[in-house]
C-alpha cells in the first residue's frame, strides 16, 4: 500500500508546524508506518548535521581589508578639522586663532607641501603643541627662578 | 525584542548603533564582531565564492556605518542587516547572470557544491553525511537555501527570517520544509536507504 505522506509534511510535523489535528494523525501514522518512521529519523539526522554545520568564516586578509575600509570610511565622514591631514584653515580653526595669526607662525608649523598646498598632519600638530607647552613651561620656570635669585641677591645686599 | 537584540553584554545592537551615531567608533567594532560571521556565512551560501562573499561583507558594513545617522531603533537590527546582505548578494548574482547571458546565450555555470571530505576507513559515516548535507544545501534553489541557512545554521526565528526576506511567515515555513525534505532525501540516498515513498 503506497504511503501518501510527504517528506515536507513529516518536516512540518517534526518542527511542530502542522495543525494540531493533523499532528495527531501523523503521530499515529508514524507509529505504524516503518518507512515514515525511518524518514522522520532521517530528518532528525539532518537537523543534527545542520545544527553543527560549519559556518564559513572570512579570511584574515578579507577581515583586514574590511576593517580598513570601514575605518577609512568613518574618517572620511568626520567633520572638517578632524581629518588626519589638515589644511592651514583647519589648523587655524583647531588652534582657535585667526588665519592671519597662523600665517605669522606658519614657518614654525610641522607642515609639508603637496601639489602646491601646505598640509599638516594632525598627529604631528598635536606633538608640536605638546613641545610648545613644555618649552613655555620651562621658560616660565626659568623666569621664576631668575626672579627668586634676584630677590635673594637683593636681601643679601641689604 | 528578540534574544539577539538583547545579548549578554547588556547593550543591544540598537544601543550600539546610537552610540556609533554619536561618535563612538568602538561601538561599531562591537557591531562588526557580533555580526560579520553571520553576514559572511549567509553571503557565502548565496554568492558561493569566498572573495565575493568578502566583498559583500565589506559593502554591507560600509552601508551600516553610512546609515547609522538615520538608523531608526526598532529592535530589528539583525533582520535589517540580513536584508541588506541579501540585496547585495542578489545585485551581484543578477549582474553576473545578465553578463553570462549576453556572453554565452543560456549556458548554466555549475559551481562546485562542496569539497567532499575523503575520510579513509570505517569512519566514513559522519564525514559522508556532512558533505552530503553540504552538497544538498548547495543544490537547493536560492530561496530554499537562504531560508534553511538562516533557520538551521544561523538559528533565526521564523518572524525574523520573514522580516529580513520580506515574505509572509507561511512562505518561510513552506520554503523551509521543502529544503529540509530535500536535504533528508539526500542523506537517505547517501546512506543507501531506498526511498520507495511517493514524493
Amino acid at each position: 500500500m503506497p504511503c501518501e505522506v510527504t517528506y515536507e509534511e513529516l518536516s512540518e510535523f517534526a518542527l511542530g508546524d502542522c495543525e494540531p489535528g493533523r499532528a495527531a494523525e501523523l503521530a499515529a501514522h508514524v507509529a505504524s508506518c516503518r518507512e515514515c518512521a525511518a524518514r522522520l529519523a532521517g530528518l532528525e539526522r539532518a537537523d543534527v548535521v545542520l545544527d553543527s554545520f560549519p559556518r564559513a568564516a572570512p579570511s584574515a586578509a578579507g577581515m583586514l581589508q574590511t576593517r580598513r575600509a570601514i575605518s577609512q570610511s568613518i574618517d572620511d565622514r568626520r567633520p572638517p578639522g578632524e581629518h588626519e591631514i589638515m589644511s592651514l584653515e583647519e589648523v587655524a580653526r583647531y588652534l582657535r586663532i585667526s588665519e592671519e595669526d597662523l600665517q605669522a607662525i606658519a614657518d614654525q608649523l610641522p607642515s609639508f607641501e603637496i601639489a602646491g598646498r601646505i598640509r599638516v598632519r594632525r598627529a604631528r600638530l598635536v606633538e608640536w603643541i605638546e613641545q610648545r607647552e613644555l618649552l613655555q613651561m620651562r621658560e616660565r620656570m626659568r623666569g621664576e627662578l631668575t626672579r627668586a635669585a634676584r630677590e635673594d641677591d637683593g636681601k643679601g645686599v641689604a | 525584542m528578540s534574544d539577539a537584540d538583547r545579548p549578554t553584554g547588556g547593550l543591544s545592537d540598537d544601543d550600539l548603533m546610537a552610540m556609533f551615531a554619536s561618535g563612538d567608533r568602538d561601538a561599531f567594532d562591537v557591531i562588526f564582531d557580533r555580526h560579520h560571521v553571520m553576514v559572511y556565512n549567509y553571503a557565502r551560501h548565496l554568492v558561493r565564492r569566498a572573495a565575493e562573499a568578502e566583498e559583500v561583507m565589506q559593502d554591507v558594513f560600509l552601508a551600516v556605518a553610512r546609515a547609522a545617522a538615520v538608523y531608526v531603533r526598532r529592535g530589528r537590527f539583525r533582520a535589517w542587516i540580513v536584508s541588506m546582505t541579501r540585496n547585495a548578494c542578489f545585485n551581484r548574482l543578477n549582474a553576473e547572470r545578465a553578463r553570462r547571458e549576453t556572453q554565452t546565450g543560456s549556458a548554466i555555470l555549475m559551481l562546485p557544491a562542496t569539497d567532499r571530505a575523503t575520510v579513509p576507513g570505517e569512519d566514513l559515516e559522519a564525514g559522508e553525511t556532512e558533505s552530503a548535507v553540504g552538497a544538498a544545501l548547495a543544490a537547493l534553489p536560492e530561496r530554499q537555501r537562504e531560508v534553511l541557512v538562516l533557520y538551521a545554521i544561523e538559528h533565526m526565528p521564523y518572524r525574523e527570517i520573514a522580516e529580513a526576506l520580506e515574505m509572509p511567515i507561511g512562505t518561510v515555513k513552506t520554503l523551509l520544509h521543502r529544503a529540509r525534505a530535500a536535504v533528508a532525501r539526500t542523506i537517505a540516498s547517501v546512506r543507501g536507504e531506498e526511498d520507495r515513498h511517493a514524493v
